[in-house]
């Protein structure tokens, strides 16, 4: 165990270390790429090395073991301090151990993909920056700090996204990304402020943002009924609108939009942002503050619902993408969609174990993506094919990452997903949810599979297989996607103890562990459930064998699905029309309110009030400005002139008194 | 208090030692390399702001020379920062002076002296030495001011500036007189006990005292309408000594403020110098600000800019009488002038010298249209009188902008302590002009940036120690604006020792 001054000084170590990067490159080594590469891969992989050390002693520690907070005073304003400081308890270790052995594989697969491009540098910086944003967002102690840094992830994203500037798409890309994140930001602020305000006034002048001093108040029984006494309805409200700022960042329905269109940034920024890391941010913010919507019960269910139609609506859209990223990408979603649904269903431990699996096995699948892109240069499933033979280590890792995804025992995902249906079972509809989209993911990802890797190749050039900066960093995280699922495994083999990571995660964001939701009373113990397992396991194989049936043995025709099915699958490929009412709602029903406000602005506003004002003090300014004749006996007139009125108040003030 | 106490006195020793050193080094050095003198004033700065640092810090005021002379928090905090901003001056000084290359020795020798006169004004507690130690800045400066004799505008801003100036010091020693007369005490301590236990006819006699005091005081920090030499002075003195104006005359003249409203004058006067400060600070923010706008010279914008900062510092001090009233705490408005004075000393500071930097290479061109395309030239002096200039002006995260954040919420709190609706108004007048100025700043930056360089314009070149002296005061406005936590505490932790 260490002490707690140095487990502080090594999560700011890891939190300033890529930060510094960002810095020194951007200020010094812009020109010297080998430097600038050095400076930002060394320092995620780092962090990555001191997050696994803070992660043995977390475990060292035990489960439960009180956090580590370190923070100092940022701002000061009258009877209100704000902080900036890192929390170090299992959570923020286990996300800054992902984004941090995550991190070091994309960063050096990037090394590789990156290789000859122009921007090299600038790339390193910003990529830096990002992971600086989200460890930021990992170790907040406080609602305001998990504020900023979630700013900055999103300034980093847009930044990122729209990499290939010069491209239009990849800038429109960006746009969206920021400003569907905009919304979400939004409703996050208001909550916050509610909260904020709520605290403050019935329990004065506390450090009302900290997660420690909330979490003590939300666990206090007497505390909290007096808090949700005094706030009534706005409770929920505001747990809800907290949420509302993760369904931004984790792209839940109906703020999912970007998170498709983000794939036209670089495949190491998909891998990174938009699978491992800052997609995971909105859940781990629902996991890290989970004390707040334990008790909003109308909030959960909320949760609950959003998350699991998310899942479903991005699993169907999934089927009918042709875009190798795509797929992955509506794959993200709706495995986001999972994990939310699970912090709905009480089950906060399972969707954080769940999104550590995931960012693994969802780095891999792009990353694999982004080596098969390299190969073909081309995105469509449809122009690859039978490249099994032509790139050994990108197709083993690719399937490695696929059964993992697919939930098949006993890779990663299989335990992670395990968990989620457990905690689900209480819960009958969205049970039915949680399997059939594991039944769709295991055939969208077998169609990807058997077109992408066997058959025949249908597309131009001859591809050949990434050069061992890329495709080492695969095999590590094939490696962590097929055994890393045994942190959850009931052994006494595993590093975690005899009940597995799940027994740290259910301490860590309540005391007892035990919360009672509407539908069902969720307390799940750690370790396999046969039942669930069952049925999950059949499921995957179903979705695997069908998608075999269809694209690699070839005996059933999906043409002919397609044609039968003809209204579905337009629903599908235009994803249920939700860009498109999105992007009528801006054409027609913003554009009228634009047009309007544009009139204030230009005719009433700048016309009157701005320019109105500004002649009228220019004006006045030029009178002033003769006052100042350089004359001396002026000079000397006006500061006598001053006395004599002081004088002459001070008389009157003495006469009237 | 009624002991000798020399070794308390040691940084204002070391410092009559030095300028007496220097002076004796003038004669002995040859003339070429008289101008390094600057170097061992800066060096000689350096060490006593680090002794100021080491030294056991005051808990409970000391007091030496009898009691003419008090050592507390506040006046180690302000001697740091005078000693600091001595140093900058001092580096920036070097250059002009071989340029110049005329009196190398003498120019530092009054540095050395004004800075002498700035460090006992930190200290002083009485009313004589006050007034004296406060000359012997103004003195300094009216020297330094007309330095360069053979040139008009700087004679005649010297010129300008004693005639003000010796009035304005009129006021002083007659407001002085006054107050003495009223209480019969000089020490601070003595005279506010006076004040307590003073009969009702002598009240007028200390009002008027006080009025007429203020008059001097408001000459120092340039308020209307006493900010009259302000902008020939800065247009026409040399460059650093502008610079060394805005420490030594403004923010000793406001720690004199702050001293006075605090140790002598109580909550005694509150009532009666609320309003009349209250409307000094409007006239000065709107004079300064509006005034500036059309401005060419450079430096006679920066003279505008600092009578509307000014304005800002004495928001300050409209918060602490208007929250004396009654007794209430009135530490938001010191802290809150503490923060600033901190924040704008290094700001300006930067400013000049860019200024400086820029017309050693550019000739002694000081319209604002000469720095078109100045971000060509020197992409770094660009970025810092850039980021300078942003402060200057109250762009978040920057100092500047927590500085104004801090004086007009004071303000607002003064108006809900005391119960004073008016109060409100002067801190919107305060928010609007912080607007107002962004005007004349911005102007200043979109030359810099949006306009292209003359044709035959060479690329700006930056000493070493200059480069170094722009980085250091970058740093701080911008650690200042983005961590004001530390800072903040600091103020609190200082004016703790002021009572």
């Amino acid at each position: 165990m260490l002490e707690a001054n140095t487990v502080a000084t090594l999560a700011y170590i890891i939190l300033f270390a890529p930060f510094a990067a960002a810095a020194l490159i951007t200020v010094a080594t812009l020109r010297s790429k080998a430097l600038s590469a050095f400076l930002s891969v060394g320092s995620v992989i780092l962090g990555g090395v001191l997050s696994i050390i803070l992660l043995a002693d977390q475990i060292s520690r035990g489960a439960g073991a009180e956090p580590v907070v370190h923070q100092f005073t940022w701002a000061l304003s009258r009877g209100m301090a704000f902080h900036i400081g890192v929390q170090v308890d299992f959570i923020s270790v286990l996300m800054s151990t992902v984004v941090g052995v995550v991190g070091s594989c994309i960063f050096v697969y990037a090394l590789g993909y990156m290789h000859g491009d122009e921007g090299w540098s600038r790339f390193f910086a910003k990529f830096a920056f990002f992971a600086f944003s989200m460890l930021g967002i990992t170790f907040s102690t406080n609602f305001l700090q998990i504020f900023i840094f979630w700013e900055l992830v999103g300034v980093s994203s847009y930044l990122l996204i729209g990499y290939f500037y010069q491209k239009p798409s990849a800038a429109e890309a960006g746009k969206k990304a920021f400003m569907t994140n905009r919304i979400g930001d939004f409703g996050m602020t208001i909550g916050i402020l509610l909260l904020f305000f709520a605290v403050r006034d019935v329990f004065g002048e506390i450090d009302s943002l900290s997660f420690e001093t909330l979490k003590g108040i939300f666990t206090n029984d007497g505390a909290r009924e007096q808090l949700f006494a005094a706030m009534g309805w706005k409770a929920a409200l505001g747990a809800f609108l907290i949420f509302v700022g993760a369904m931004g960042k984790s792209a839940q329905f109906p703020l999912h939009v970007w998170l498709p269109d983000a794939m036209e940034g670089p495949t190491p920024v998909s891998a990174l942002m938009h699978a491992a890391t800052m997609v995971a941010a909105g859940v781990y913010m629902i996991v890290r503050t989970y004390w707040l919507f334990a008790w909003a019960h109308d909030a959960l269910v909320a949760v609950a619902y959003i998350g699991g139609f998310t899942a479903l609506l991005a699993a169907s859209i999934a089927i009918v993408q042709n875009d190798i990223k795509k797929i992955l990408a509506y794959s993200t979603l709706s495995q986001l969609g999972y994990m939310v649904m699970a912090c709905g269903l009480v089950g906060a431990g399972a969707g954080m174990f769940h999104l550590a699996t995931h960012a693994f096995f969802k780095a891999l699948l792009f990353l694999g993506a982004g080596s098969v892109i390299h190969a073909c240069h081309s995105n469509d499933i449809w122009d690859m094919g039978g490249l099994g033979k032509k790139m050994k280590q990108t197709t083993w890792t690719f399937w490695a990452g696929t059964l993992a995804l697919a939930g098949i025992f006993p890779l990663a995902g299989f335990w992670s997903k395990d968990e989620i249906l457990a905690v689900s079972h209480h819960a009958t509809a969205l049970y039915i949810v949680g399997v059939g989209v594991a039944f769709m993911t295991a055939f969208y990802m077998g169609r990807a599979c058997f077109t992408v890797f066997h058959g025949t190749y249908r597309g131009h050039g001859h591809p050949h297989e990434s050069p061992r900066v890329m495709w080492i960093p695969l095999a590590v995280l094939a490696v962590v996607s097929i055994f890393g699922g045994f942190v959850g495994a009931p052994s006494s083999l595993n590093p975690f103890g005899e009940h597995g990571l799940q027994s740290f995660l259910l301490v860590a964001y309540l005391k007892d562990g035990v919360v009672h939701w509407p539908v069902g009373h969720g307390h799940v113990e750690a370790g396999l459930h046969l039942d669930v397992a069952t049925v999950g396991t059949l499921m995957a194989l179903g979705g695997l064998l069908l998608a075999w049936l269809f694209y690699g043995k070839g005996v059933l025709s999906a043409e002919r699905v397609k044609q039968r099915l003809k209204p579905l699958h337009t629903l599908l490929v235009n994803k249920y029309y939700i860009d498109d009412f999105y992007l009528w709602l801006v054409r027609r029903v913003q554009q009228g309110f634009a047009i309007a406000a544009n009139w204030l602005e230009q005719k009433i506003i700048i016309g009157v009030l701005v320019n109105g004002i500004a002649a009228g003090t220019k004006d006045a300014a030029a009178r002033l400005r003769k006052t100042a004749s350089g004359q001396i006996h002026s000079y000397v007139t006006i500061v006598l002139a001053g006395v004599t009125i002081l004088v002459f108040w001070f008389v009157i003030f003495m006469v009237s008194e | 208090m009624n002991a000798m106490n020399l070794p308390l006195m040691l940084p204002e020793i070391a410092l009559v030692v030095l300028g007496i050193v220097v002076l004796l080094a003038d004669l002995v050095l040859p003339k070429e390399k008289r101008h390094l003198l600057g170097w061992w004033v800066a060096a000689a700065f350096s060490a006593i702001v680090v002794y100021l640092f080491v030294r056991p810090a005051a808990g409970e005021p000391e007091y030496a020379a009898f009691g003419l002379y008090r050592l507390d928090g506040f006046a180690i905090f302000m001697k740091k920062v005078f000693g600091l901003a001595g140093v900058l001056v001092a580096v920036m000084s070097v250059d002009w002076v071989k340029r110049h290359g005329r009196a190398a020795g003498e120019f530092f020798t009054i540095v050395v002296f004004a800075m002498t006169g700035m460090f006992l004004v930190a200290s002083v507690n009485d009313l004589m030495s006050m007034f004296v130690s406060l000359e012997l800045v103004t003195l300094s400066f009216f020297i330094l001011a007309a330095f360069r004799v053979a040139d008009r505008i700087s004679g005649e801003a010297g010129i300008k500036y004693i005639i003000v100036g010796a009035l304005a010091a009129a006021f002083m020693l007659f407001g002085t007189a006054f107050i003495y007369g009223a209480t019969g005490q000089i020490r601070f301590d003595a005279v506010r006990g006076a004040i307590e236990r003073l009969a009702e006819p002598a009240y007028p006699t200390l009002l008027f005292g006080a009025v007429t005091l203020l008059v001097g005081l408001g000459f120092k920090v340039a308020s209307v309408p006493f900010h009259v030499w302000v902008p020939d002075v800065y247009q026409g003195a040399p460059t650093p000594v502008t610079a060394f104006l805005s420490v030594g005359s403004k923010a000793a003249g406001f720690v004199l403020i702050v001293r006075m409203l605090t140790l002598v004058f109580g909550e005694a006067l509150s009532n009666e110098l609320t309003p009349l400060l209250a409307l000094t600070a409007a006239l000065t923010l709107f004079y300064g600000n509006l005034a500036a706008i059309p401005q060419t010279n450079i430096k006679r914008l920066m003279g505008y800019s600092s009578i509307g900062h000014a304005g800002y510092l004495l928001l300050g001090v409209v918060a602490i009488v208007a929250m004396q009233r009654g007794g209430h705490s009135y530490g938001s408005g010191v802290s809150a002038i503490i923060f600033y004075l901190f924040a704008y000393v290094f700001t300006n500071m930067a400013v000049f010298l860019g200024i400086v930097a820029f017309s050693a290479t550019a000739g002694r061109k000081h319209a604002i249209d000469d720095y078109a395309g100045l971000g060509k030239r020197s992409p770094f002096l660009a970025l810092t009188l850039t980021v300078a200039l942003l402060s200057l002006a109250g762009v978040p995260p920057l100092a500047g902008f927590f500085g104004k954040f801090y004086l007009i919420s004071s303000v607002v709190e003064a108006s809900a302590v005391a119960g004073n609706g008016w109060l409100l108004v002067l801190a919107a007048i305060g928010a609007v002009n912080v607007v107002v100025s962004m005007y004349y700043y911005l102007c200043v930056v979109k030359r810099i940036y949006m306009r292209e360089p003359p044709e035959n314009a060479s690329p700006i070149l930056l000493g070493a120690p200059v480069r170094v002296a722009l980085m250091a005061c970058m740093a701080l406005v911008v650690i200042i604006g983005i961590f004001q936590g530390p800072f903040v505490k600091m103020a609190t932790a200082v004016l703790a020792t002021i009572r």
